[in-house]
């Protein structure tokens, strides 16, 4: 039987439903910005996950940039999305509700990989705003054409120094994202991705939903051990940068010589961390020190004996912050 | 909708329709056990009942016990390789890591963490695996379509 | 077996023995004969089209519907291989999971239920040589290609065994048909024995395609609820 609980899916469907179709209506009926202007962000999770669309988008940071291609679809019943990349190896990715279909082609051979559920542009919004409120204020700025629509700039400003303003354009109609900019404090651009072209369609036929297939090569499942929901209280963690909190905690083998790492997830709702923490096998170096690489930020440390690793799209000050707040960790 | 599965069982609905009434029974039991009753009529009226084949639950349960099989778009080889083996009805129960890759970019270097030999600085060793693995599993994360170079 | 309004029979009877005959008066234009050959050529293509489909991506309530569709009738020519009716039961069983396994190479070319039966008749083979036995009437069997909407060929002795509860559903149904309004009998009898369209049902009765369709639908939900007692004792059977 059907029992998982996609992640992907708020909890209250039905709600939730009725809510999008009742803010539906309510938005074509009254002005912008009038109100609660969340309602728009409401309306923004609420779209990728509810419309079926297909269309392209870019995404840059200051290396390098990526054309994907993309295909969702909602049939009242499941998400089904097709994702392929379009720049580089033709590697693409099929999901189903919760269950994700990962193939990257190499010289010989393609490997399929399964995969929890994530939240990918554009569904990056989480399905409950009030945690981004806390953390964000909210402004409205002028409308601009992306791949052919009209849409609204919003802007989610931060309440504080731990995390980095958003800049999003919403579909006037739909409310979909169709582009999102992630800023640092200077105000220069770390991350974009924005829609070159999108077009929004009814139709239920899945006949998209299929990986595109090399008849010359060999396609081979990758056997990846699962990571394990973890209740283990591993360490003592506490005094959290303000509007983050924890998502996740699982243990999963990493590295080259495969070890058990502790690995903890926190979100203010738009920015995620990881922290990684796992003892020091002996005869292996630590790790120190403090890096950016792309739009992520690293740090690390040694705590009695343990690899500490704070990895995510925030600034250097929260990554530290985070990092400090492992109070205690038993050596293992 | 009921008389909707009559027709459909003689297969008068157009090519849209007979697939919108597919995933109607899909969706509901009661739908789904008409279809079963009319068409339980019509082998009677022709029949073709017998009491080795009354029932189609033994083979419906034999089916749900094979591995889910899909077809693409070309050689049987491929989907032999696709075949996922999982006992439950319409599902893909998949769960694992998907290996992102990060470009090498801007660095910054802190010395007052410099230690003795037995650290490495991560800034001359990126620890790859780690970056790999917050992309993987960050609920929300744009960066999932960036792309490093492989180690 | 309920019996034909004469008229209608004998009509059909004409247009089985020819053709081309051209109707001055009445309910049938000539046009119907060719459109009944075609007809029993390819019936079902749709709705079969459709499942395999949805079957094809992985859709397993699908597949359930082709089963249902199909199983009694694979189950009834088989009888005539294999006599023994406990085996019947697998060989089906294994004819389907055969067919579900190579569904990912099925195209289409043939009809679905063409190719069921064409595993089901190996499937059937190699169980009776695996128990030791000849198969019976096989050259019968190997040249059979097309489908087998052979209503005509029901007998009486081909009747497989069924428990008294198997026969109480056959007598039911033939009793509620029997007891339907006239236009509802004639309707679905014309579609479920002669296997005609609803296109062509409306022909013969003079009467809009909608009112075929609705005449069919209730003649089946009026038998639908006559046997609902009898299938629930069925099922408290069963399971």
């Amino acid at each position: 039987m059907w029992l998982i609980i996609p992640r992907r899916v708020p909890d209250n469907l039905l709600m939730q439903r009725l809510l999008f179709s009742l803010l539906f209506i309510f938005l074509n009926v009254s002005a912008y910005a009038l109100d609660d202007p969340w309602i728009q962000i409401e309306k923004a999770s609420q779209a990728a996950r509810q419309l079926s669309y297909k269309g392209i988008f870019v995404y840059q940071n200051h290396q390098e940039m990526r054309s994907i291609e993309i295909t969702h679809l909602n049939n009242n019943k499941e998400e089904f999305a097709r994702i392929v990349n379009l720049d580089g190896p033709s590697r693409e990715l099929l999901s189903r509700g919760d269950n994700v279909l990962v193939f990257n082609p190499n010289k010989e051979n393609v490997l399929i990989q399964k995969r929890q559920g994530q939240n990918l542009f554009p569904a990056i919004l989480p399905s409950n705003i009030e945690f981004v409120k806390s953390s964000y204020s909210l402004r409205f700025g002028d409308q601009e054409r992306i791949g052919g629509r009209e849409a609204q700039i919003v802007y989610l400003d931060p309440r504080d120094e731990y995390r980095y303003p958003y800049k999003m354009w919403l579909d006037k109609e739909f409310g979909l994202l169709l582009k999102m900019m992630i800023l640092d404090h200077n105000q220069k651009i770390i991350e974009q991705v924005s829609f070159n072209q999108i077009s929004f369609f009814a139709s239920q036929d899945l006949n998209w939903f299929t990986p595109s297939v090399d008849t010359r090569k060999k396609y081979i499942m990758d056997e990846v051990p699962e990571n394990i929901v973890s209740n283990e209280k591993y360490c003592v963690i506490s005094n959290l940068p303000a509007g983050f909190r924890e998502v996740s905690h699982v243990t999963r083998m990493m590295g080259r010589q495969p070890q058990l790492v502790h690995q903890w997830i926190f979100s203010d709702g738009l920015s995620s961390v990881s922290l990684f923490v796992n003892p020091i096998p002996k005869g292996q170096k630590s790790k120190v020190g403090e890096l950016q690489v792309g739009s992520a930020h690293i740090f690390a440390r040694v705590m009695n004996g343990n690899q500490i690793m704070v990895v995510g799209e925030v600034p250097q000050a929260t990554i530290q912050k985070i990092s400090n707040s492992i109070q205690s960790v038993s050596a293992h | 909708m009921k008389e909707k599965i009559s027709t459909l069982l003689d297969d008068e609905l157009d090519l849209k329709g007979t697939g919108q009434a597919v995933s109607e029974i899909a969706k509901d039991q009661r739908l789904r056990e008409r279809f079963e009753t009319y068409q339980l009529i019509r082998d009677s009226m022709k029949n073709e009942l017998s009491d080795a084949t009354f029932s189609s639950k033994s083979i419906l349960d034999a089916i749900d016990k094979e591995p889910i099989q899909m077809q693409f778009n070309h050689s049987s080889k491929v989907a032999q390789a696709m075949v996922l083996p999982y006992p439950a009805w319409m599902s893909w129960q998949v769960a694992a890591s998907f290996a992102a890759v990060l470009l090498i970019a801007a660095l910054s270097m802190n010395n007052s963490y410099l230690k003795p030999s037995e650290t490495f600085e991560i800034a001359e060793d990126i620890p790859v695996e780690y970056i790999q693995a917050h992309q993987i599993s960050a609920p929300t994360n744009v960066a999932y379509y960036s792309e490093t170079g492989t180690r | 077996m309920p019996r034909l309004n004469n008229n209608i029979e004998q009509k059909k009877l004409s247009l089985v023995e020819d053709k081309s005959a051209v109707y001055t008066a009445g309910h049938v234009k000539p046009l119907l004969s060719v459109a009944m050959s075609e007809k029993i050529e390819n019936p079902n293509r749709a709705l079969d089209q459709v499942l395999v489909e949805s079957a094809q991506k992985g859709d397993k309530k699908a597949f359930g519907l082709l089963v249902e569709k199909y199983h009694r009738k694979l189950g009834r020519i088989l009888t005539r291989m294999v006599r023994d009716q406990t085996e019947i039961e697998d060989i089906v069983q294994e004819t389907f999971i055969k067919a579900y396994r190579a569904l990912p190479n099925f195209r289409g070319d043939s009809a679905f239920y063409t190719w069921l039966y064409r595993i089901g008749i190996n499937t059937a083979k190699n169980h009776l040589v695996a128990m030791g036995k000849r198969p019976r009437i096989m050259t019968e069997f190997e040249n059979e290609d097309g489908d087998f909407e052979d209503t005509h060929q029901v007998s009486e002795e081909e009747n497989p065994e069924t428990t008294l509860l198997t026969k109480e559903i056959g007598i039911a149904v033939n009793t509620a048909i029997e007891s339907l309004p006239e236009e509802l009998k004639v309707a679905i009898t014309l579609r479920e024995i002669e296997g005609l369209s609803y296109e062509e049902i409306a022909e013969m009765m003079e009467c809009p395609i909608g009112t075929v369709r609705s005449r069919i639908f209730r003649a089946r939900e009026t038998i639908a609820e006559k046997l609902k007692p009898l299938l629930s004792q069925h099922n408290n059977k069963r399971w």
